[in-house]
């Protein structure tokens, strides 16, 4: 094929690929120009080394462009999102790391703690529960919206939901849907006037799910990481091995304690731990010395040093992965803040003393 | 030379530079069919905001809580109390006696079957001594909030005030809806008034069972 | 420009000057790359009996394990493979162009910046300012050295290329001269990006991956393929059969393996992880494809001169280990079995499998054959063959068990893999020891009897062997 028609068809699938797929525009190039070298590959000379670095350049420049620059403008200007802890106060997040803990993450660093530890938690699929609440006038309509979606999507009702809905109550409608199903249950519901609320629960080994679903979760996060969850981290270390377990969320596990001992003899800290002992952070203390983070290991006492404080310090602050966002949000108990039960029953008991 | 090209020419040709069939092509292009589905199914979009594995910023954007009216009236209620009220009543409602705020927790003004006194109380403000709950306060007045709060606002605190079952199993009374607000400040007797209500008048004006 | 193909025996270099003009310059990389290894083999070593022993040189900051894992990597990649790449792509682009080298003085001195870039970064790291991100350890101050000794190193093997006798490239030409263009330039990119233009959060960390991504698919990658495009056929005196398919090959690698190396996990938009699936999968023709062209060229075909048995040998292990990986890669690409690999020893160990089993084994096959034609003496083939036996045994003692230890006891645990490895990482530093003490001990035979390295002619007749 010639250069010139091949070159056409290329054009032809940058242009599909771009306008009717909808892809991004380098892509879209892309794919044109591989349609292009496709069918006119044969043709084009190989043999000098102006055409080699031309078609080379193109190639970084798309390389570029396509990955890095886009990733990039999405992701240099992120900033604070509002969340929720667990009490329900708002705040801002993340937190920057304050005081010791900034200097603390440059011991990480240097340390190369990112060698056996990782610092993202991920998941290995997302299940959605749909939670339905029904008041006393729309109850038998909500409960046939129900039924419809049961039959829509040939699933059963189960738990409570089975047992028929009860007016002012919120009962899991569909647990452990899909998307797809969920977003059927969601309308169906709306449609019959009930309040819904669709609960994302993260599933994989490890995250915190104290429930039966997810026996052998590990406790290391409540959802997955996200790009918002290292806005301040220079630069994250998210390592790639699991040698020993995931940091993303130590604060949240563990005491300053507990860290000093094991950056001093892993082995006597826990079983089986591989960690080697880190006594470089650590220098020999006097026999009768008191004070905080004295440890005694075997005959020999040891207090730590700058570098161990700070390091325990940023370690103490890595609280990452816990709170909702609106690309991660968190499965938690739902809790409706209309309180139960109906004022029916109130007013006819009568109010007051 | 010329001669000597087209040996050399057939020699190239028999010598492989040949290159992948037709059908290797044939196969790429199913394989950038496959791929363009992949990314439709994976990518989210190309989103900034859209992480594996939702499809895309619509299905993110519809995770989470729908609430009914009811539930939104009564935390705006809420919202509006931490903002407005607590700060004399305070947020467990349960008044200062040195400062003379009297509580709402248990206070049969707050629970009366009809809310009009309260709508009133809120609107006008009240002055004057008043008893609440057995004890007498008369050390401060409750200035007038019915500028600054809409029929809605005061609706949706005293939804909170008199559902707000953490106070005390008493509260659990019906909501307050807007509607009955608007009627009850629609009255020439609130609605001209400028100063603010003692006791005494209020329960003449609303004269209803405790 | 001539358009016949015949060889134009006036204008080609005499092969004495050629190899005369290689010798200094060559033979210093080989020797640096020589000794990055032993050094990258020692910390490795180091590494591996820290995980034994946690308490050996605990009281040493500059022996903690997180600063000698990096450092050994970054000896490994940067200070063996790129050296050892670029002297063996000198060698190749000279004897291919039928050139002398041009500006070896350039090799040389470039060769001395990019030593003392990667000592620098290597201190660095072992003293505590490692950058944090994973394919670019050195504190970003060393990346610029880095840069201008690999820039000053391409200008001399862009020029000897330029200088070639034919009009016509051949496969091996074009993937080199790619490689040696696309380093700076990625060098540079991640240097801008991340140090200089201070990217801000995971874009460091994509930036990161994107650089290794280049690093391996396409840098190391098309280095190994250059020297298997010639030496394969150079030393079974086969013509390359399938130009198309490696000008199919080059083209698809160079377009979709410079994007991607995302895992699937990462805490990215989805795009990312979606896009390195795709693209792996398209690179994927590409390998084949480059494969499919080495098969057909050699097939049935069998070393020409019995010295270079070994080389040879090697050489068709490494393109066996490279296609193995490559199936692996793909496999491992889509979210589901790469979330089963994905922080598991896994990882490592197919990235120790490709820069040692693949790169590192063909560059050492293609050192083999080329010291002896510029040293003018010969490796002793005991300890040749002694060393080659250990590292392969290291490379297969090692790597299968770790990384299929590591897909089967999941990503929170080290399971007994950790023997092998250690094995594998003793057996790999006696190899890389007696490759050191080879190359050394024949230099300073050679130097001490300078008149031996004259007149060294294509079939390496000076040989002298070890008593």
């Amino acid at each position: 094929m010639t250069i010139g028609l091949s070159f056409l068809l290329g054009l032809l699938a940058g242009s599909v690929s771009c306008f009717m797929v909808g892809l991004w525009w380098p892509i879209a190039l892309a794919v044109g120009l591989f349609a292009w070298l496709a069918f006119g590959l044969l043709d084009v000379k190989m043999d000098s080394t102006f055409s080699l670095l031309c078609g080379m350049l193109l190639v970084f420049c798309v390389s570029l462009s396509g990955m890095v620059f886009r990733a990039s403008d999405q992701l240099n200007g992120l900033q604070y999102a509002d969340t929720q802890g667990e009490d329900g106060t708002e705040f801002s997040y993340p937190v920057p790391p304050l005081g010791d803990a900034r200097y603390g993450e440059a011991v990480y660093k240097a340390n190369g703690c990112a060698a056996c530890h990782t610092q993202q938690v991920t998941h290995e699929g997302v299940k959605l529960d749909v939670k339905a609440l029904a008041g006393e006038k729309n109850l038998s309509a909500v409960q046939d919206a129900v039924n419809r979606f049961h039959k829509a999507t040939g699933s059963e009702s189960s738990g409570g939901a089975a047992l028929g809905l009860s007016a002012g109550e919120w009962e899991t409608v569909a647990p452990g849907a899909n998307a797809g199903d969920a977003l059927k249950a969601r309308n169906f519901l709306k449609e019959a006037g009930a309040s819904v609320d669709v609960q994302v629960r993260f599933r994989g080994e490890d995250l915190m799910q104290h429930d039966i679903l997810n026996p052998e979760g590990r406790g290391w996060g409540r959802r997955r990481s996200v790009a918002s969850d290292y806005l301040f981290a220079e630069p994250p270390m998210l390592g790639s091995v699991r040698i020993g377990p995931d940091l993303a969320n130590i604060g949240a596990r563990t005491t300053r304690e507990a860290l000093m001992s094991l950056l001093l003899n892993p082995a006597s800290a826990r079983a089986g731990a591989r960690m080697p002992q880190h006594r470089f952070l650590f220098k020999k203390a006097g026999k009768g010395e008191q004070g905080q983070h004295i440890i005694h290991d075997g005959e020999q006492t040891y207090k730590p040093t700058r570098d161990a404080e700070v390091l325990v310090a940023y370690l103490m602050s890595l609280k990452s992965a816990n709170y909702p966002l609106a690309e991660a949000p968190i499965n938690k108990p739902f809790t409706s803040s209309l309180p139960n039960p109906a004022p029916a029953e109130a007013a006819a008991s009568g109010a007051g003393k | 030379m010329a001669a000597n090209k087209s040996k050399e020419e057939t020699e190239k040709a028999n010598t492989g530079v040949e290159g992948p069939k037709p059908w290797v092509y044939v196969l790429m292009g199913v394989t950038l069919y496959w791929a363009i589905n992949y990314l439709d199914a994976h990518s989210g979009g190309f989103d900034a905001k859209v992480y594996a594995p939702h499809k895309n910023a619509v299905v993110v954007a519809s995770l989470k809580v729908e609430k009914s009216p009811e539930e939104q009236a009564f935390d705006n209620g809420a919202r509006i109390y931490r903002g407005v009220c607590a700060a004399c009543h305070q947020p467990n409602g349960m008044g200062n006696d040195n400062a003379g705020f009297p509580p709402l927790v248990n206070s049969e003004w707050v629970l009366s079957s009809s809310p009009d006194r309260i709508v009133a109380i809120i609107s006008n403000g009240l002055q004057g001594p008043v008893d609440v709950a057995g004890k007498t306060y008369n050390k401060i007045a409750m200035p007038a909030q019915g500028v600054a709060l809409s029929d809605e606002d005061i609706a949706n605190v005293l939804s909170y005030i008199r559902r707000n079952t953490d106070w005390g199993d008493a509260h659990n009374l019906p909501l307050v809806t807007p509607e009955q607000v608007e009627a009850v400040r629609a009255d020439e007797a609130i609605a001209n008034r400028s100063s603010a209500w003692t006791a005494d008048e209020l329960k003449q004006q609303f004269p209803e069972s405790q | 420009m001539s358009n016949e193909p015949i060889e134009d025996e006036a204008k080609q270099d005499p092969r004495e000057a050629v190899d005369r003009s290689c010798r200094g310059p060559v033979l210093f990389l080989g020797f640096s790359a020589v000794a990055w290894l032993l050094v990258y083999s020692l910390f490795a070593m180091l590494a591996g009996v820290k995980v034994h022993a946690p308490g050996m040189m605990a009281d040493s900051a500059w022996l903690a394990y997180g600063r000698i894992q990096p450092a050994s990597q970054l000896a490994l990649q940067f200070g063996f493979l790129v050296q050892l790449g670029l002297a063996v792509s000198a060698w190749i682009l000279c004897h291919r162009g039928k050139t002398v080298l041009v500006d070896g003085g350039y090799l040389v001195f470039g060769g001395m910046l990019w030593n003392t870039g990667v000592m620098f970064g290597f201190i660095g790291i072992l003293i505590g300012n490692a950058s944090g991100l994973e394919g670019l350890q050195m504190p970003g101050k060393v990346l610029p050295l880095l840069f201008f000794g690999f820039v000053l190193v391409g200008l001399s093997l862009v020029q000897t290329n330029n200088r070639r006798t034919d009009e016509e490239m051949s496969p091996a030409q074009w993937f080199l001269f790619a490689a040696t263009l696309w380093l700076p330039w990625v060098l540079a990119g991640s240097y801008l990006l991340i140090h200089f233009f201070n990217a801000k959060g995971v874009v460091a960390n994509v930036v990161d991956w994107w650089f290794i991504r280049n690093f391996a698919s396409i840098y190391l990658t098309f280095v190994g393929l250059g020297t298997l495009f010639h030496f394969l056929p150079a030393l079974s005196g086969c013509r390359l059969v399938g130009r198309g398919y490696a000008q199919f090959a080059f083209w698809v690698m160079l377009l979709f393996g410079s994007i991607g190396g995302v895992s699937p996990g990462a805490p990215v938009p989805a795009w990312l992880p979606a896009l390195s699936t795709v693209t792996a999968v398209f690179y994927f023709f590409g390998v084949v494809a480059a494969c499919v062209c080495i098969k057909q060229t050699i097939s049935g075909a069998s070393v020409e001169d019995n010295a270079d048995g070994t080389a040879y040998d090697l050489m068709r292990l490494a393109a066996l280990i490279f296609i193995s990986i490559s199936v692996l890669n793909v496999f491992f690409a889509f979210p589901g079995p790469g979330a089963t690999a994905q922080f598991t020893t896994y990882g490592p160990a197919m990235d120790l499998l490709f820069n040692l089993g693949f790169v590192g084994l063909t560059l050492i096959a293609a050192l083999y054959h080329i010291f002896p034609r510029l040293a003018g003496m010969d490796f002793c083939p005991k300890m040749t063959g002694v060393q080659t036996m250990a590292i392969i045994l290291g490379v297969f003692g090692m790597i299968p068990p770790v990384a299929f230890g590591g897909l089967m006891s999941g990503d929170a645990t080290l399971g007994f893999s950790y023997y092998f490895a250690s094995l594998g990482d003793l057996l790999l530093l006696v190899g890389s020891a007696i490759l050191f003490l080879n190359f050394l001990g024949a230099i300073l035979f050679s130097i001490k009897n300078c008149d031996c390295l004259a007149g060294i002619c294509c079939k390496g007749e000076k040989k002298e062997t070890n008593a």
